[in-house]
């Protein structure tokens, strides 16, 4: 997937607005379908004092939960941290959990909310080491690069990605947010506007923004 | 339409969000506008950067170190209300057994400051002499209570404003003679003694009680506090003698508190007789009752005679 997504953005961005919009939509439908929230149950058997119902809920959302740490701060070791706390927050707030948003929203605003809290506390730490982070060998991003590019690809695409996610780091938390939220986790206008608890308009807005300033950020890297 | 126009919808004509004629106003100006075109290409390779930055795997340690860090918490219902009351041990239960001490203290303080909890509640002690229906307190710390206060009943019946007139009318026929006497000794002792002598007079009447309580037989119960009858003479010795002879022969007790004091007792139903020889043998008596206080079960009234000059 990457190397195919890699070689339309070098071949000039040849993919449809169409096809775009589908594909974030999918993701969306995957995150909400269904009608009734299957985490609701999960969440009944814990309030019921099932510790095992709580795992499942961690196995199911942890991922994402770090995947959006990650990308806010851009440390491993600290996006760990935060989706550590994130999740005993969780198990806290759980009685007052009124299942009006699917848990995953729920789930999605206080890790939002939790890692606002962070990074205002640590936020010169964690934005000062992601900025100074090399796009080199050993950065997490690049143990997913494509294992059949050939080398000099494998090593555009790291450095490629390094070069994403310190420009991330240089947007603000709250342009940050909404695109991790929106274009990499692939969340509805509808669960951005609850998780961000924004308005869907200020939502569109807000994303176009911060799509238009990283493309700015990105512009001397996507026009080779 | 201008190309910043055009731009500040690139993103939401990438989302498919642009319809019919905005849409075709778009792509019209993106057909002619080869800076926009590149704007455009530039925004999809942006975000198709974004969509191609692949998940990271999750630590694997992530889910234990969380599980192991909610262990102590406990689980939610009962399990975590009594780990809440109880835990953790060293810092709840010292914490709970001062507060039970505090509150058993706080009882104890309240029970101690309150004398009508101190009371133990006591059938009344009807007697063969007591008028019909008079109810009489087993102690003077309750005949007192019961004279300052009404009692729920009556205050019940006050507040309801449906007590019966007969029933006012009998409250004070149910106050019984030493209760009377409580309440009239203040006035009466103004008239003729000084307010110092009449609180040494109230203590040693105190004290008397106290004393006769004490010696009274076992199982033997005094049913009223002492009353004083008041004697006059010039010679206490001789009025000794000559109550002694009378009481003897009334088969009742004497006891010699003060030279100017006297406990008596005897049969209750002796009372007027009792009276009636003091004054045939010449005596002025002054009594607080016409009828003695109530006698105790063995029949016996006990009361407190002072001769005064």
């Amino acid at each position: 997937m990457r190397a195919t997504i890699a070689g339309r953005v070098e071949g000039g961005g040849n993919f449809s607005a169409a096809e775009l919009s589908n594909s974030v939509e999918m993701a969306t439908r995957a995150v909400i379908s269904g009608g009734r929230d299957p985490d609701h149950d999960l969440v009944d058997r814990v309030l019921g004092g099932d510790r095992e119902a709580f795992a499942s809920l961690l196995t199911r959302h942890q991922k994402k939960v770090f995947n959006f740490m990650y990308r806010m701060v851009g440390e491993r070791g600290v996006a760990e941290d935060l989706t550590q706390e994130v999740f005993l927050k969780v198990y806290e707030a759980l009685p007052g959990f009124r299942k009006a948003a699917t848990f995953s929203t729920w789930l999605y605003r206080i890790a939002h909310n939790h890692c606002l809290n962070a990074l205002k506390g640590r936020g010169r730490e964690i934005a000062v080491s992601a900025l100074t982070k090399e796009p080199a060998h050993g950065n997490p991003v690049t143990a997913f690069v494509d294992p059949s590019a050939s080398p000099e690809e494998r090593l555009e695409q790291q450095e490629l990605q390094a070069v994403v996610q310190m420009k991330l780091a240089e947007l603000t938390p709250e342009h940050r947010a909404v695109l991790v939220l929106r274009d990499i986790q692939g969340l509805s206008y509808d669960e951005i506007a609850v998780t961000l608890e924004l308005e869907g308009g200020t939502v569109r807005s807000r994303l176009h923004r911060a799509r238009m300033e990283l493309k700015e950020k990105l512009r001397s890297y996507l026009e080779l | 339409m201008q190309c910043q126009d055009i731009r500040s919808q690139l993103s939401a004509y990438l989302e498919g969000e642009l319809g019919g004629a905005p849409r075709r106003v778009v792509e019209d100006h993106l057909r002619e506008c080869v800076r926009c075109q590149g704007e455009l290409v530039l925004l999809q390779r942006t975000i198709a950067l974004l969509r191609g930055l692949d998940e990271l795997e999750v630590p694997a340690r992530l889910a234990d170190a969380v599980e192991a860090r909610i262990a102590p918490r406990k689980t939610f219902g009962w399990g975590r209300l009594a780990s809440w009351l109880f835990f953790p041990i060293h810092v709840k239960l010292p914490i709970q057994a001062v507060a039970l001490l505090l509150v058993s203290l706080g009882a104890v303080y309240l029970y101690r400051s309150a004398p009508e909890l101190s009371q133990a509640p006591q059938p009344p002690v009807a007697t063969e002499s007591a008028p019909r229906g008079e109810v009489v307190p087993s102690t003077a710390a309750g005949r007192a209570d019961r004279l300052d206060r009404p009692t729920r009943q009556e205050a019940a019946e006050k507040s309801s404003g449906q007590r019966e007139p007969q029933k006012e009318r009998k409250v004070p026929e149910q106050e019984d003679a030493a209760a009377r006497a409580l309440r009239k000794s203040a006035p009466e002792s103004a008239v003729s003694a000084k307010p110092a002598e009449e609180a040494e007079a109230l203590r040693e009447r105190d004290i008397g009680a106290r004393v006769l309580r004490k010696e009274a037989p076992a199982g033997a119960t005094i049913a009223a506090p002492l009353q004083d009858v008041m004697l006059e003479t010039s010679d206490p010795a001789r009025a000794i003698v000559r109550i002694t002879e009378i009481v003897s022969a009334l088969e009742g007790k004497v006891e010699v508190k003060e030279e100017r004091h006297l406990i008596l007792m005897i049969p209750a139903k002796a009372y007027s007789h009792f009276l009636t020889a003091l004054k045939d043998s010449g005596y002025a008596v002054s009594t607080p009752t016409e009828s003695p206080a109530a006698p105790s079960p063995e029949g016996t009234v006990t009361f407190s005679l002072r001769l005064t000059p």
